[in-house]
């Protein structure tokens, strides 16, 4: 799966450097002094590179848990996001990621405990109020456990850290380490959903929204704390149809006790992002359809936007109480 | 698919194998090609390396083009005949490093490279040693996509078959035995080239609409990815070109265009 390894030769003899080097031990390794000299560069392309990703291993040495929009939140007043990792197995083609990075290839940074040591002290600034940890924003948290066995030594730091919160955000199968776990009050996993025919058109490689619903009620039945994220939401043909079919699909099989939340994001792009993934894909229909630009952003002409999102949030208020439902506008305009 | 060689003994068995003409239209350089295929002799040396690099740029019409170096190399580990292909060039201490990213699919050896400015005798490190990789690289990659870039050497001298002489001969047959890996490399080269580059029939296309009509230059931008969206949108190139043609002027048809794509512009 990984043919070529880059590592930066400061974490050369990083325990978990050392495992994937002996987990991957055909693949290609290439040091380098830092990081940027492999991600940077301009004049990469990201689609070319998502064919065949590299893995780079990295020290996170500058600041690493940073605040979250003000507009972005599950029902807590302090939240922040973290990235242990940047990029993803899966390839969504609105997956922000594609405008914002040169590089496709998977950057991962060991030393986890920096990240904690991190996410201790924020957490510790308010003893008595939560603190939200958010891990899936610049990758998917779940898809690449199996190389960066990240949730796994993060579930053993959040146990013991009742008051900080995390929120693991996947559209993975890879659940098997929340599975073998006890399930942790503090620890919410949220799977992101468009229907399934949006998925099959957008979501490469993603698993399929039964497979995932199923992956979930497993999980409820574990006693795990679930998410639900419709975001962003995609306008298609048929929309309120479809949303309203996944939408009971995911209901008719997770029980309402164990949604911790549930939020809505409309689909908005920085305006910059939008027109490298434009480039990058030209004869993608989601870029070529009826979007525009509204301050410095790309999205859905405001009455499109306005009425899919009222649309969803209706189906969903038939589901859950108002509490547990979240709009997230995870974008400035 | 480009070549950039700096022997004209390296550059034979190309030749004959991708059956390519000299041009006759330039004289700084020696240039083969056919239809497909492009090939410049650079001469020994980063200098001379950079300057046929910037040359070939010239000739190229899009960046998506594909350009591989090919040549000999001497290398601390590896067999002689052993094709690699660089994944870290590196020259002196300077910090320009280049990684090309290894975006082909090939059960082929991959080592770091040192360009260095004159031969290496003593190989002291388990790396590839050659005079122009690094020269090539860096001016390439300011015009060319990164992916594009290849550097495949084949190992002509190691400790044990230290460099004493060019045998001419000899760099024909190292080469010329790995022709089968090199025409691997450009199908795959060619094929992720294909990908990022607009096809000619939609060129054609944009060509036809922007003569019909005049267009200021921001129009002639608006245009062209106007055509695009509406022939992923599902237009065919036909309604395309009758829109165009009914319409007035450039505006009109940018105008027209685009009512067609707000019909059709949403996610099937
Ligand atoms: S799963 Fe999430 S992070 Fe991964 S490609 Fe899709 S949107 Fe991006």
């Amino acid at each position: 799966m990984i043919s070529t390894i880059y590592f930066e030769e400061q974490v050369a003899d990083h325990p978990r450097t050392l495992h994937l080097f002996e987990k991957f031990p055909l693949a290609d390794r290439i040091p380098c002094t830092h990081y940027k000299e492999v991600f940077n560069p301009s004049g990469q392309n990201f689609r070319i590179q998502k064919k065949k990703p590299a893995l780079i291993l990295a020290g996170n040495s500058g600041k690493k848990v940073h605040p979250v929009p003000a507009t972005y939140g599950i029902g807590g007043r302090r939240n922040f996001y973290f990235s242990h990792m940047l990029n993803c197995l899966y390839d969504c083609r609105y997956c922000f990621l594609q405008g914002m990075y040169p590089s496709a290839h998977y950057l991962l940074f060991v030393n986890y405990e920096d990240f904690y040591e991190e996410i201790e002290k924020v957490a510790m600034q308010t003893p008595t109020e939560p603190s939200w940890f958010f891990s899936g924003y610049d990758c998917d948290s779940l898809a690449l456990e199996s190389l960066s066995g990240f949730a796994v030594s993060a579930l053993s730091f959040f146990q013991d850290h009742p008051m900080a919160q995390l929120e693991l955000r996947t559209k993975s199968l890879n659940t098997q380490v929340l599975e073998k776990h006890s399930p942790l009050s503090n620890v919410v996993t949220a799977f992101s959903f468009t229907p399934q025919e949006i998925s099959v058109q957008l979501e490469q490689n993603v698993p399929s929204v039964s497979s995932r619903i199923k992956a979930m009620r497993s999980l409820a039945e574990k006693g795990w704390k679930l998410g639900i994220r419709l975001d962003p939401v995609i306008d298609c043909h048929q929309f309120t149809q479809r949303y309203a079919s996944l939408i009971s699909q995911i209901f008719g099989e997770i029980p309402g006790d164990s949604v911790h939340s549930v939020s809505l994001g409309p689909f908005r792009l920085p305006h910059p992002f939008f027109k490298r993934m434009e480039k990058l894909y030209p004869s993608e229909p989601l870029f070529a359809g009826n979007l525009e630009k509204r301050g410095r952003s790309v999205s859905y002409e405001p009455e499109i936007e306005n009425q899919r999102i009222e649309t969803c949030r209706k189906l969903l208020l038939k589901e859950i109480p108002s509490e547990k439902l979240f709009l997230c506008q995870p974008l400035e305009d | 698919m480009n070549f950039i060689v700096a022997l004209q003994a390296e550059a034979r068995p190309l030749i004959d194998k991708f059956k390519l003409q000299k041009s006759t239209v330039f004289k700084t350089f020696r240039i083969f090609h056919n239809t497909k295929h492009r090939l410049i002799v650079s001469g020994i040396g980063q200098i001379q390396a950079a300057a046929a690099t910037g040359f070939l740029l010239g000739l190229l019409k899009d960046k998506t083009e594909a350009l591989l170096n090919v040549g000999l190399a001497g290398h601390g580990k590896l067999a002689m005949g052993t094709p690699f292909l660089a994944n870290r060039i590196e020259y002196k201490d300077e910090d320009s490093v280049y990684f090309p990213p290894p975006v082909l699919k090939l059960a082929t050896d991959y080592s770091l490279l040192q360009t260095l400015d004159s031969p290496e005798f003593e190989y002291p490190k388990p790396v590839g040693y050659d005079m122009e990789a690094h020269a090539i690289y860096s001016v390439a990659s300011k015009s060319i996509t990164r992916e594009m870039i290849q550097v495949l050497k084949i190992v002509s001298d190691n400790p044990s078959h230290p460099l004493e002489q060019f045998d001419a001969e000899k760099a024909v047959e190292l080469i010329s035995d790995q022709t089968p890996l090199i025409e691997e490399i450009c199908e795959q080269m060619e094929s992720l080239s294909n990908e990022i580059t607009n096809d000619r029939d939609f060129l054609a296309l944009v060509e036809e609409i922007q003569s019909m009509h005049r267009f200021t230059q921001t129009e002639t931008h608006q245009i062209e990815r106007d055509i695009q969206r509406a022939a992923c949108l599902g237009l065919e190139a036909n309604d395309i070109l009758s829109l165009a043609r009914s319409s007035a002027n450039g505006k009109s048809t940018i105008s027209s265009l685009r009512r067609e794509i707000k019909k059709i512009g949403i996610l099937a």
